[in-house]
């Protein structure tokens, strides 16, 4: 069922009939797709498109959210390889391209598909760098998002690649090549993460020593799907480059497998034997987050590098007291199996920063409880996740009835603007 | 008050303009969706309860149901005369003909009484 049209101007209305029009809206297309330009307002003309964003920017606009610094932290180009093919080793290209063919299978489309109808939730097209340019710097910030952090999601998935560490090393080089060669003068807009290639912690700190002091990049990204641990002391040298460029790590929650199957034996996928995409996404994001968040912190990596920040991407928030309570509980049985700890594990759990997307805000009074357990006042930062099928616009965190006005210009811009060092 | 004849229904659109799916209209300031399904039109406001999302631009997609045959096995089916508004920010269903949520109850879609008659579509604000 397409969308007919947005109304015209109806011209033979009936006499003492008059038909209630808007001129100033264009008709779409009946797929819906196409940009369609509205009437310029102010300085940028704004696009009309089925199941857009023009509501978003309805909401900025009411909630005044153009006056304040929001910081989008964790915003994503659609998955594709092939926008940075080219600058990976010749040998890895055709299996870098055929991985793009691969990660969009039909099931993926149909759940998307249906029922989902933004018109940039469309997979698997690379984005070139003009439409990136216009995504960041100009879509988001129509929706009231001041500054996004680009986080390069399909890199997720190389740390559990067959072909590594070699590929996996190739290609956080390769993404994080072409972004500042690309789009470097434009970091006062929008940034970007250098991926770190936990297979090969040694050349993950070449890079980030490389490049980590390009404006363009805000942060180190880890997979939370790896196959050894965060706080083994193989990866010291990433935890040890990032803390010398002042880059926090961002580790950012996957989905091992959502048809089911491991991407690598070694990692039993979450999804295993689940039925629905549904069962599945409820607990891979924050399950795998645990699980390195749990390693980093019984392993004593803040203690190991006090000056490195850690901010835990896309499992929503209400993991977090969850796990504060439980590993406070099994560390006080077992605190022989974390000596380096000089406070209860949820005390290190506070100095992190958590981003808020999926807000799970079903039930309000519960999510209010939730967020009271930990210092949620300095430790959320607002992420959309746009343009995934899940994303949160601004107004997710600033209808909550119970946040401050304080609460909520720390928690949409002012904690990630500390996080990240945005100026 | 333009449109409105004195009885509180306004004219919106012409019938003919949309055989199948949804015209916007704009009253006063709010974006209103109209939804066709035959003759009948459904009205509602162009804004989602759960963030907002433009509801009335989504798909109607068929409720999906499932009755506990003998033994608990599920049997599920896509009704195709029962529809859902499938919201197209998160896909959020909402039931064309109530306006309710599927899966929250709590949430119901802003309706307006819709009449059709001599071919104008007529809603009451
Ligand atoms: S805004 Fe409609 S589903 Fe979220």
């Amino acid at each position: 069922m397409w969308l007919r049209g947005l109304r015209p101007d109806i011209k033979d209305s009936d006499p003492g009939q008059e038909l209630v029009g808007d001129s100033s809206v264009n008709t779409l297309n009946n797929r819906g797709a196409a940009f369609s330009p509205l009437k310029a307002q102010g300085e940028t003309a704004r696009r009309r498109m089925r199941g857009g964003l023009d509501n978003a920017v309805k909401q900025a606009e009411d909630r005044g959210l153009y006056d304040m610094l929001v910081v989008d932290a964790d915003c994503h180009q659609r998955e594709a390889y092939s926008q940075f093919v080219d600058y990976v080793k010749p040998e890895y290209r055709s299996a870098l391209r055929a991985k793009d063919a691969k990660r969009i299978t039909p099931k993926y489309k149909r759940i998307i598909g249906k029922r989902v109808m933004r018109p940039e939730v469309s997979y698997p097209l690379p984005m070139g760098p003009e439409e990136i340019v216009d995504t960041f710097s100009v879509r988001l910030q129509e929706i009231g998002i001041t500054r996004p952090v680009v986080i390069p999601d399909p890199m997720l998935e190389m740390a559990t690649d067959p072909r590594n560490p070699d590929f996996e090393v190739e290609v956080g080089k390769g993404y994080a090549h072409y972004m500042a060669d690309t789009f470097g003068h434009l970091h006062d807009r929008f940034v970007t993460v250098i991926y770190a290639a936990t297979t090969a912690p040694d050349k993950a700190a070449e890079l980030i020593d490389d490049l980590g002091s390009e404006k363009i990049f805000s942060g180190v990204l880890i997979s939370t799907v790896t196959l050894t641990n965060p706080s083994s002391d193989d990866w010291n040298p990433i935890y040890d480059a990032a803390q010398r460029k002042g880059l926090p790590i961002c580790v950012h929650g996957d989905n091992p497998g959502d048809d089911g199957k491991s991407r690598n034996k070694s990692w039993l996928p979450i999804g295993f034997g689940l039925e629905t995409f549904l069962e599945n996404h409820v607990l891979s994001f924050p399950i795998t987050i645990a699980r390195q968040l749990t390693s980093i912190v019984l392993g004593g990596v803040p203690v190991r590098f006090p000056r490195l920040k850690f901010i835990f991407m896309e499992g929503g928030v209400t993991y977090i007291p969850w796990l504060m309570q439980r590993m406070d509980d099994e560390y006080v049985k077992r605190s022989f199996e974390a000596p380096l700890l000089n406070k209860f594990p949820s005390a290190y759990m506070n100095e992190f920063y958590y981003t808020t997307q999926p807000l799970e805000s079903a039930n309000k009074f519960a999510l209010k409880n939730f967020l009271n357990m930990f210092d949620y006042e300095n430790r959320l930062v607002y992420a959309s996740d746009y343009p995934h099928w899940d994303f949160d616009a601004p107004s997710a965190i600033y209808d909550l009835p119970f946040l401050s006005e304080t609460a909520k210009r720390k928690i949409l811009g002012e904690n990630a603007a500390r996080a990240f060092r945005l100026s | 008050m333009g449109g409105e004849d004195g009885t509180g229904w306004r004219t919106v659109a012409k019938l003919s303009e949309f055989r199948h799916g949804a015209l916007l209209v704009e009253v006063e300031g709010t974006t209103i969706g109209l939804i066709r399904q035959g003759e009948k039109v459904y009205a509602y406001r162009n804004s989602c309860p759960h963030q907002g999302g433009p509801v009335a631009e989504g798909n109607l997609v068929g409720n999906t149901q499932c009755r506990v045959a003998e033994g608990g096995l599920r049997r599920q089916t896509v009704s195709r005369s029962r529809l859902n508004l499938a919201c197209p920010w998160h896909g959020i269903e909402y039931d064309l003909e109530t306006g309710v949520c599927k899966g929250d109850a709590r949430m119901r879609l802003k309706s307006y009484k819709v009449l059709v008659e001599d071919g104008l579509v007529r809603i009451r604000p």
